[in-house]
């Protein structure tokens, strides 16, 4: 499953990264993205993968 | 039958001679109507003495019937009391409806179409085809026998058994198997020493080489996972995902929740440099029964970094 989950915290963005579970990518999200956060399902791809300045990262709608 | 000429009421046996005897009648006839008679009697006698006189409505009140044979007749009701039937078939391509309080057969018995209610007892009885239907096997003496397959849509049960002689076994390996020790316990055995248990709190015990049957605290989730450049689960069970909230910052979620959150944490970390846990510290939280929130720390600057690998397993 090569799809995340994005959801901004107090200090910037969260990544749920899926695991072979046997869940969908929406029954993850509905289960493990904090009650009330609003959240985006994006491409593995669209994530930096230089994470120098990971804690910089910030979500946008 | 001529004889039926005759009447019942002697006044009335009036007719001419020599089919009867009138006031009057010459005495040159009275020969003639006795021998008549004489011919008439002779005829009933073999009637019923050769099968050829049909009795409409005999009355048979009492007496024996000694060597007869009776050949072709129907008896409807018949009750026989005593005495033995000898080669003769009971049953035709129409079973009847009967009941006998004790039926012995000391030869080979056939049911053809036949349905068995009740007790059927047998001291050795073999059944070589058909089907038993809604039929309770065994009694208060388990029969030995086999089945090629045996079925059963309700419930089977078996005697509880010992390590020695476990109650579930297979032909040729008669001490191991399953058997119960106690109530709501399930029991296995290997060559007649007891190695595994599911006790009555539904803990799981078994010898693997701890030397005795003890009981097993299972890893109720785990994950593998590479924390840096494109974060990745590795391999996992009961894991739904792991967030990555920050350099050195994760949240395991678990797919199906622990029992509690007073379970015991294994983490190995590694990545660039010495790596350690940290669990409940600084801008982590606390344990919960759906997520482990934990940081990878260095542990010489201190600070989260990443872990290339990040190893976690929960045991409760």
């Amino acid at each position: 499953m090569n799809k995340r989950i994005i959801y901004p915290t107090d200090d910037g963005v969260a990544i749920i990264v899926p695991a072979d579970c046997g869940l969908t990518i929406e029954e993850i999200a509905a289960k493990d993205v904090p009650v009330g956060k609003p959240y985006k399902i994006v491409d593995g791809s669209d994530i930096p993968t230089d994470r120098t300045f990971r804690n910089a990262w910030e979500f946008t709608e | 039958m001529a004889y039926t000429k005759y009447s019942l009421t002697p006044a009335n046996n009036t007719a001419a001679p020599p089919d009867g005897a009138p006031e009057g009648m010459l005495p040159s006839a009275v020969n003639d109507t006795m021998r008549d008679m004489m011919a008439q009697i002779r005829d009933a006698g073999d009637g019923i003495r050769d099968g050829t006189y049909t009795m409409t409505a005999p009355k048979i009140t009492g007496g024996t019937i000694t060597g007869a044979t009776f050949t072709g007749n129907t008896f409807s009701s018949p009750v026989i009391s005593g005495g033995t039937i000898n080669n003769a078939t009971i049953g035709a391509t129409t079973a009847s409806t009967g009941a006998f309080s004790t039926l012995s057969a000391t030869g080979a018995t056939t049911f053809s179409g036949a349905t068995v209610a009740n007790t059927f007892s047998s001291s050795g009885a073999t059944i070589t085809g058909g089907t038993i239907n809604s039929t309770a096997i065994g009694g208060t003496t388990a029969a030995a026998g086999k089945f090629t397959t045996l079925e059963a849509t309700g419930v089977t049960t078996v005697q509880a058994g010992t390590a020695a002689l476990p109650a579930i076994t297979t032909t040729g390996d008669t001490n191991t198997g399953i058997f119960f020790s106690a109530a709501d316990t399930i029991d296995f055995t290997e060559g007649g020493a007891a190695v595994g248990q599911f006790d009555s709190s539904a803990n799981f015990k078994f010898n693997s080489g701890y030397g005795s049957v003890a009981t097993a605290y299972g890893c109720r989730a785990w994950v593998n996972f590479n924390g840096t450049g494109t974060v990745a689960i590795r391999g996992s069970g009961n894991v739904s995902s792991i967030t990555d909230n920050g350099t050195g910052d994760y949240t395991v979620n678990f797919t199906t929740a622990i029992i509690d959150a007073n379970y015991n944490v294994n983490g190995a970390l590694g990545g660039s440099t010495i790596q350690a846990i940290d669990i409940g510290n600084l801008s982590t939280v606390a344990p919960t029964t759906t997520t482990l929130q934990f940081l990878s720390r260095g542990t010489t600057s201190g600070t989260p970094i990443d872990a290339t690998y990040a190893n976690i397993s929960i045991f409760r």
